[in-house]
């Protein structure tokens, strides 16, 4: 299958089309809402074969053959669509929903679409060097390496915490025989896929 | 927390409370000192690691994909 799977934003992009509702007036007691996301404004500028690999990526994890994803399996349909979106992101985009909704609301492809595309147009994206300077805060002795077990820390306690699990699938094979990690190297394999 | 009590601790650095455990798999304790080292409250810190996080959990979706694609389009 040939591998057009990564969404890209179309050449010429547009200023960022986030255009927030205004945000419901704050109660005193009650931390205001992060506004809401109008997703009407978004268009959507995929070719017709991106919005056909996404569609057959769509489908394969539609695991009720309702043509419908569960609100939590959208977070990693943009990522195995080549995005990176943090958690929060993917909430605002899916208008906040609570845990219940996450479990149990579905989506359709064609609501899916303006979601990925606001991911897409995302002016604050990752890039190699944010990635890499990011991680340089943790190089001690300045000399391109990580400790292993440092950075475990950072991952299951910081930002979006990483559960165990998930920092054992990544880390699997990284450090060398001392317990280091080259992260210019590992910021380079993370964004080679 | 306890303290670790292998006897290859060792101080790094200037910093009298950072505390390097070289045999981290074989070490059980959490180190205090190093934990006490990670900004917890820093937005910008906590920003930064979003974002790395997001790029690592996209990596492995995406690995995860490649491996078990096979077995999907069998299934297909």
């Amino acid at each position: 299958m040939a591998p057009k799977k990564d969404a890209k934003a179309a050449p010429a992009r547009k200023p960022s089309l986030q255009s927030a509702a205004p945000a419901p007036a704050p109660e005193p007691d009650v931390v205001a809402a992060p506004p809401a996301l109008d997703l009407s404004k978004v268009k959507v500028e995929f070719t017709p074969d991106q919005h056909e690999d996404y569609k057959e990526a769509f489908g394969l994890f539609d695991r009720v053959g309702d043509s419908k994803v569960a609100y939590n399996q959208v977070a990693d349909i943009m990522r195995a669509l080549g995005q990176n979106p943090t958690n929060k992101e993917v909430r605002k985009v899916l208008g906040n929903p609570s845990d219940e909704d996450m479990a149990a609301k579905r989506l359709e492809f064609e609501a899916f679409l303006p979601m990925l595309q606001h991911i897409v147009n995302d002016p604050n994206k990752g890039t190699f060097d944010d990635y890499v300077e990011g991680l340089r805060v943790f190089d001690k002795e300045g000399n391109g390496t990580v400790m292993g077990a440092e950075l475990r820390i950072v991952l299951g306690t910081l930002g979006e915490k990483m559960s165990e699990a998930e920092i054992d699938g990544l880390m699997q094979g990284q450090e060398d025989e001392n317990g280091s990690i080259n992260f210019e190297a590992f910021v380079k394999h993370i964004m080679s896929i | 927390m306890s303290e670790c009590k292998d006897t290859f601790h060792l101080q790094s650095g200037t910093d009298p409370n950072r505390v390097v455990c070289p045999s981290q798999d074989g070490c059980p304790k959490t180190h205090e000192e190093d934990i006490m080292d990670i900004p917890l409250d820093d937005p910008e810190a906590n920003k930064a690691a979003a974002k790395i996080q997001a790029s690592f959990r996209g990596h492995m979706t995406r690995k995860k994909m490649k491996e078990d694609k096979p077995r999907e389009e069998v299934k297909a």
